[in-house]
This record gives C-alpha cells, structure tokens and sequence, in this order.
C-alpha cells in the first residue's frame, strides 16, 4: 500500500475577511498524479499554497510524508516541493538572468554558506535541454515571453529534484506545440521518478490527458474527489453534454 | 584641491567614501524590492530620535539607531502581512515620525541650528567617533551581502518563491529591513535626515538603467554613490553650497544621465 504523500485535515485558508478554502479534508497518496478542476475563484491556486505552505491557514492541518508543515519544519518540507506559481509580476529592467531564476530554486536545499556547484549545473543542462530553453539561460528573466518565463519556472521547479510537484495553470502563456511537448515532459518524468503531482486547471482538456483522479472544487470545498471516468460523465451531465 | 591637505575635509572625503558603500548596496535593495516609501519612513524615524536625543541631551546616534529599529519592526510587519495596504500604513508612520521629528524640534530649548543639522547633513564637521560608526556599519552591510548573496538575491527577487524554495525569507527581509536603518542610522549625521535616502534610491536607481547583473549593480550603484559624494563635496567647497544638498543633487544628475544613455532604454 502506497504511503500518504499530502494530508490536509479540516483545513480553511483566506485572506482579509475571505474565506477561501472552507474546512477542506483530502488524502494525496505518493506517485499519484492528481488535476485540481474549477472555475475561476474557486480556490484552487489557494489550495496549492496551502499544500506548500504559502497560505494564511486559518484552521486545519497540513501534513507532508506525514510531518506536520509549521513554523519549524516548512523551510525542510518546501525543500521536496517543486512549484510553479500561475503568475509572476516581474519588472523587465530586473537584473536577474533566467538561469539565476532557475538555480535559486536550489539555494535552500544547498544551505547557507554552500553555492551551485557540478550537481546543479549538470541538472540545469539536462532540464533546459528538455525544456528547449538553453538558449535563453543568458536573457533578463524580465525580458522573456510568458511562454518563455513559463518554461523557465517549471525547470526552476524541476531543478529541486521534488517529491512533490505542484503545478498552476502551466500551460497558461504555452503555443500549441510547446503545450504538447510539456505535457509529455510532465507525465514522462512523473513515469520515471514517480513524483506526486498536482496540476491546477481549469481546462477538461488538460486534466483529461494527464490525470489519473480529479478533485473538482467550487467555492472553497470539494464537491467531486474520484477517479477522472467519473470526472468527466460528471461533468458532462453538469454541464448538458452528451 | 588645496582643501585635501585639511584634516577635516580628509575626513568629509572618507565619510562620503563609506556611506557610499554601505547606501549604494542597501539602496540595490530597496530598488530591486520596490520599497522606497519604506526607506523614507526609516530615515525620517532615524531624525525624530536624533531630535529626541538633542531634546532629552543624549547623544544622537544611540537614539536615531533606536528609532530606526523601531521603524523597521513596525514597517517589516505590515509589509509582510497586508493587512492593510502598505502605501498608506507607511504613509502614516512617516508623517507620524516627521510630526514626532518637529515637535522635538520645537521643545528643544536652544537654538535650533544642532538640529537642522541633523536635517541637512554636515558633512564637513565630522568626527572620528562619526568614520567609526560608519566603517562598522559598512563592514556588516558588506559581509552579510557577500555571505548571504544568493540568499538575498532569491529574497528581494521574489520573497514568495524564495519562501517556496525553503528559504527563510521572512528573517532574510528582516534583516534587509535592520540593514538600511542601520545605514540610515549612521549616516544621519553625514547626510542628514532629509537627503540619506536620495543617496540611497538615486544611485541604486542609476545602476539599475544600466545593467542586467546583480553583482555589477552592487558595484555601480556604490561607485555611483560615491562620486556623488566626493564630487558633491568639491562643488559645496567650491561654490560654497550646503554639502548635503549638493551630494543629492549630484547623485540625480548621475541618475539623470544613466536613464538617458541606458541601454535598456526603448528607443523610439
């Protein structure tokens, strides 16, 4: 029996005088690669932060490989986590080059006082190389298109070696054939290593092609947790589709 | 240049020459962070303590550090939780101070020219107590930079992702935060209260048109800082200008110029 990678117990999120994420309660088990579906506001970005302990928790639990994430132990859990965030703000004049973006992923599993050595850049060539992004290692991350910036954050997220994979809304920015080719990087690298893996979108499409179990989420709680069959007969009858 | 051969412009040279250091490398911060407003804040916490301490006779330093500090562990907090929205919190701690700043200033007994220095800066009359502080607070800033490069580059890159990749972001802004009222603190005396944070922002500001690699801004934004200081002095010494006027006036001057032929810059 597979052993529970992600465990949120009765856990609510919200910011100001919102909440959120309303008592939520779910198991992830390792190697399980999992689509987080629903509509704009529903609280699927939240519940990722919540996983990686980015979220203002109101109430609730988070357990990671069944260590409870808190004020001792996030910085040692967010080091197996790998995240790639919807969006990123970032001024084009930055001086920080794409490659910097990538390795500092790295920076708080190397420690202080330890700096990218053979190991990191033996992983940077590797994943750019899959990534088709050796090219713009050398560009101002500010620079970059949103594909380009996209790419160059899910090999900043690949980079840590993760447990754990938590992905927002990647192929956001991504052309057509750029989206086929990361998917197929995606599922053939959690193939390989056997990563847990949790996809936000908020397209069938997507959750449809590389899910194995769907947790469909409206207004902060989970109204469908189940096999991605289910999901999709679900959604059809939901939606009026035949 | 005879005026090099004096004492006390020797020591003008040297003070311009560390506070450029340690404001051109925390002002990479605080122009990378978008957080000017909170620098502002810091400097004018820094005057109210200097005045408090003029008021109560004590010496200035301890209590501008003081203020600083405590600017900092209020400041820190509301730009981390946003709560309420950071422009305005900051908006009223800084007019608070400054309010704090002129209500000293009007109790003060005496005449008021010990504290207008404090305002403007006096460059000219400072003293070895004065370089020491100020090379103590270059040392730190220096050393936490070169030690925590990476750290601080992934913290005011994106203080979320670092968060994300197990940094502890949240001492390492902190930290960042104790640093500038440090400088500020220091070079209060200086510079003065008003003008310290030009010399933060503008050569920071400058190198940022210019490059697109952290280390060489570091480099740039101090030599920047420096040259307005050094330059700044000799047109004061010339012209016979308020030196800390013509320090900031010089460092815009920098800023105005980098801006113009910066390579990042759209041409049209």
């Amino acid at each position: 029996m597979k052993k529970t990678k992600i465990k949120l117990d009765n856990v609510s999120v919200g910011y100001l005088t919102e909440t959120i994420i309303k008592g939520l309660s779910l198991e992830i088990k390792e190697g399980e690669f999992v689509g987080i579906f629903g509509h704009n506001g529903a609280g699927k970005t939240t519940l990722l932060c919540a996983i990686n302990g980015l979220a203002n928790i109101r109430k609730g639990r988070v357990f990671i490989n069944d260590i409870e994430f808190n004020i001792f132990t996030e910085n040692l859990l967010r080091r197996i986590i790998g995240y790639v965030p919807q969006t990123l703000d970032i001024d084009p004049k930055l001086p920080i080059l794409a490659k910097e973006v990538i390795l500092m992923a790295r920076y708080g599993k190397l420690g202080l006082f330890h700096f990218p050595g053979e190991k990191e850049k033996k992983l940077l060539e590797e994943i750019c190389y899959l990534l088709e992004i050796e090219h713009i290692l050398k560009k101002p991350f500010g620079q970059l298109s949103g594909g380009e910036r996209k790419r160059v954050l899910i090999a900043r997220a690949l980079i840590k070696e993760p447990e754990i994979l938590l992905l927002d809304e990647i192929f956001a920015w991504l052309d057509f054939e750029m989206t086929g080719k990361v998917s197929k990087i995606i599922e053939e690298i959690h193939k390989r290593e056997g990563i847990t893996t949790l996809l936000v979108s908020h397209e069938i499409e997507t959750i449809k092609k590389l899910c194995e179990r769907v947790i469909w989420l409206e207004e902060g709680k989970i109204i469908y947790d189940g096999k991605k069959e289910e999901f999709i007969k679900k959604f059809e009858t939901k939606n009026g589709i035949n | 240049m005879e005026l090099i051969k004096f004492a006390f412009f020797q020591k003008a040279l040297i003070a311009a020459l560390l506070a450029g250091i340690a404001c051109g490398i925390v002002g990479v911060w605080i122009v990378i962070m978008r957080i000017s407003f909170i620098g502002v804040a810091i400097s004018h916490s820094a005057f109210a303590g200097a005045l408090l301490a003029l008021f109560l006779n004590k010496p200035v330093i301890p209590f501008s550090f003081l203020f600083c500090f405590l600017a900092c562990a209020i400041l820190g907090p509301i730009s981390d939780k946003g709560q309420l929205h950071p422009e305005t919190s900051i908006g009223i701690i800084f007019s608070s101070t400054l309010g704090l700043a002129f209500l000293f200033m009007g109790l003060l007994p005496e005449s008021k020219s010990q504290a207008l220095n404090l305002l403007w800066g006096s460059i000219l009359t400072v003293n070895l107590l004065d370089i020491i502080i100020l090379v103590i607070t270059c040392f730190f800033v220096i050393i936490i930079t070169v030690i925590f490069f990476k750290e601080l580059q992934a913290v005011i890159f994106n203080r979320e992702l670092a968060k994300a990749s197990g940094i502890s972001a949240t001492i390492f802004f902190y930290l960042l935060l104790l640093l500038t009222g440090m400088t500020v603190g220091a070079t209060l005396k200086s510079v003065g209260g008003l003008l310290v944070f030009a010399l933060i922002v503008n050569p920071a500001a400058s190198a940022y048109q210019i490059t697109y690699n952290m280390k060489k801004m570091y480099f740039l934004s101090c030599v920047f800082a420096i040259l307005s200081g050094w330059i700044g002095l000799f047109l004061s010494a010339k012209f016979n200008f308020p030196a800390g006027a013509s320090i900031i006036i010089v460092s815009t001057f920098i800023f105005i110029i980098s801006v113009i032929f910066s390579p990042k810059r759209v041409k049209k």
